[in-house]
């Protein structure tokens, strides 16, 4: 009962740590190839301040890949988090309709005996 | 006949239609590219996940004053939905800053008002998954929710004083298409929300009624 | 019978926490055990040129406070619930509100000796000479140690009803203080020098809003929290 929990409990956990792992393996990756093109530093102006510079093919790239880890996440985590959600309210409904039925067999049992 | 079963349908077509507004209505943005396409799945989850804390703020307000199971369930539901949104907007956020600002975070209001609300609900969640269900850690959760909203207002001014305005008024300055694909995939991924906030408050149901079921067994069986 | 005054019960709760802390040294020897501790772990950790050790030292003194913060907040209501006085105590007709305010005064004065002896100890080791701004940094330290207390408190009584109450408070109370940390941080910097700023007061007027928030809002709601 109690590990099943937990285990439940730490599902999404793993998911999450997954889920925030992949923005550092692309990171891992640009550090590897030479001069990724980053536009500028770190305190680059804002995106508006941008529109003259120049589009290089690895930022573009970048683009694409960024984009798409961006989507598979938000999949990731939605039908992740939904189909857990369908599979926890069957088991959570069955168990229900049983312990119903049992304390109903059990209370229908006793009345019985009462009466006869 | 049901109503959950055909919105559920209603909202899973509409999740198509939203990724067809992101990917092909909209026109490629001029300086950001095809990463700015981003943009039309991570504001919408930013304001649901702001909207999931509000909530679980009205839900902890509403158990602490009537001491109904509902309200309480309502808060736990919403926080839970609005955490699955706030990762969704962390883990986006920086894949779209990092091709547009050159770096993946920036100290920034709204950036870090975000992650502290995403640290706030893993803390609620954490309380709520290995606290224990009894009433007191109900209340707990309750304080948390109550004390969570002031705090993130506290948050966002702090590093507003910090670090000064970042002026990215990213709705006002796109185009109406732009505008039109955001409100509608905020309009559907709000349906897929309350959905979710409905789904979690029945298994959180069930699981309560299951509780209360076993322990009526158990009396029985002792009888 | 009447119920007492608020203030004199916020008085009484005080002075009867104080006097059996002063009694047993429980709560205050392990508090500033963690403190020098957390002092050597932080200069061995940090000690580098003086220009870095006086940037490093906001964080240090700040992230000192909320650790062994924690340990007393923690420890707010352990006696009450270990001699089972705990029901009493809501059950008395005093007001509930005072008797927390009275605990989180308690908890204030725990977090005050201890920095008295962390924060000379710090700098010392660190070699930062910070006599000449002291009283605005024990003025800030101060409003933080309330701003701690007043969120922590609360939230102590209730995770007395909790599994695992020692490590949930923590993981629930570092985010809710987040404010007061960036302030104080911030602020000492700027008192120091080593944090550009406009001024080290605005950041003192910060923490005192979220203390006068926080603080009343606790105390608000504290009589919904524990009845029954």
């Amino acid at each position: 009962m109690r590990s099943s929990s937990m285990r439940r409990g730490l599902a999404p956990l793993m998911l999450a740590g997954a889920a925030l792992m992949a923005p550092l393996a692309v990171g891992a990756q640009e550090a590897e190839a030479p001069a990724a093109a980053a536009p500028a530093t770190a305190d680059a102006p804002p995106p508006a301040a941008q529109s003259a510079f120049q589009v290089s093919e690895g930022l573009e790239a970048m683009r694409y890949r960024h984009l798409w880890i961006a989507y598979g996440v938000i999949w990731l985590f939605v039908f992740g988090f939904v189909w857990r959600n369908w599979k926890l309210e069957r088991a959570t409904s069955r168990e229900l309709d049983a312990l119903e039925a049992r304390i109903g067999d059990l209370e229908g049992g006793a009345g019985v005996k009462v009466d006869g | 006949m049901k109503p959950f079963p055909i919105a559920t349908a209603l909202s899973a077509i509409g999740l198509f239609a939203a990724h067809w507004l992101a990917f092909d209505f909209v026109p490629m943005e001029r300086t950001m590219g095809a990463v700015q396409r981003i943009f039309y799945f991570h504001v919408p989850s930013a304001w649901l996940c702001y909207l999931g804390f509000l909530m679980c703020f009205v839900g902890s307000v509403g158990y602490l004053w009537t001491r109904r199971s509902r309200w309480d369930l309502f808060a736990l539901a919403s926080a839970e939905v609005g955490l699955i949104f706030g990762f969704i907007v962390l883990i986006t956020g920086p894949l779209w800053a990092r091709p547009a600002w050159g770096a993946w975070w920036r100290w920034e209001p709204r950036l870090v008002s975000m992650a502290l609300m995403v640290l706030i609900f893993c803390a609620y969640w954490v309380l709520r998954s290995y606290g224990g269900s009894g009433e007191g850690v109900k209340r707990f959760a309750a304080i948390l929710g109550v004390f969570g909203a002031p705090n993130i207002v506290f948050v966002h001014l702090a590093v507003r004083k910090w670090r000064g305005t970042h002026p990215d008024q990213v709705v006002s300055r796109s185009n109406s298409d732009m505008r039109i694909a955001l409100y509608s995939v905020l309009a559907i991924l709000l349906v897929v929300f309350v959905l979710l906030v409905v789904q979690r408050y029945r298994i959180h149901k069930n699981a309560f009624r299951v509780r209360a079921l076993r322990r009526r067994l158990s009396r029985m069986g002792a009888m | 019978m009447n119920a007492p005054g608020f203030f004199s019960v916020v008085g009484v709760v005080l002075a009867k926490d104080l006097r059996t802390e002063l009694r047993s040294k429980q709560t205050l020897m392990t508090m500033a055990m963690f403190g020098l501790v957390l002092t050597f772990v932080f200069a061995f950790g940090f000690v580098a040129d003086p220009a870095t050790n006086k940037k490093v030292l906001p964080g240090a003194l700040w992230a000192s406070l909320l650790f062994t913060g924690t340990l007393g907040v923690g420890r707010t209501f352990a006696r009450e619930a270990e001699l089972g006085a705990f029901a009493a105590l809501v059950l008395s007709p005093a007001d509930r509100a005072a008797v927390l305010l009275g605990k989180m005064l308690g908890n204030l004065a725990m977090s005050i000796v201890v920095m008295v002896l962390v924060v000379p100890l710090l700098a010392l080791m660190l070699r930062v000479d910070i006599t000449a701004t002291a009283a605005i940094i024990a003025l800030q330290l101060l409003l933080g140690a309330l701003g701690f207390a007043v969120v922590g408190t609360p939230l102590a009584v209730m995770a007395v009803n909790a599994r695992f109450a020692e490590v949930l408070l923590p993981i629930v109370v570092f985010p809710l203080v987040t404010p007061v940390l960036i302030a104080g941080v911030k602020g000492t910097g700027i008192a120091l020098g080593t944090t550009i700023g406009e001024d080290a007061w605005g950041w003192v007027q910060f923490i005192a809003a979220f203390d006068v928030a926080f603080g009343v809002g606790g105390l608000f709601l504290f009589e919904r929290m524990v009845t029954e």
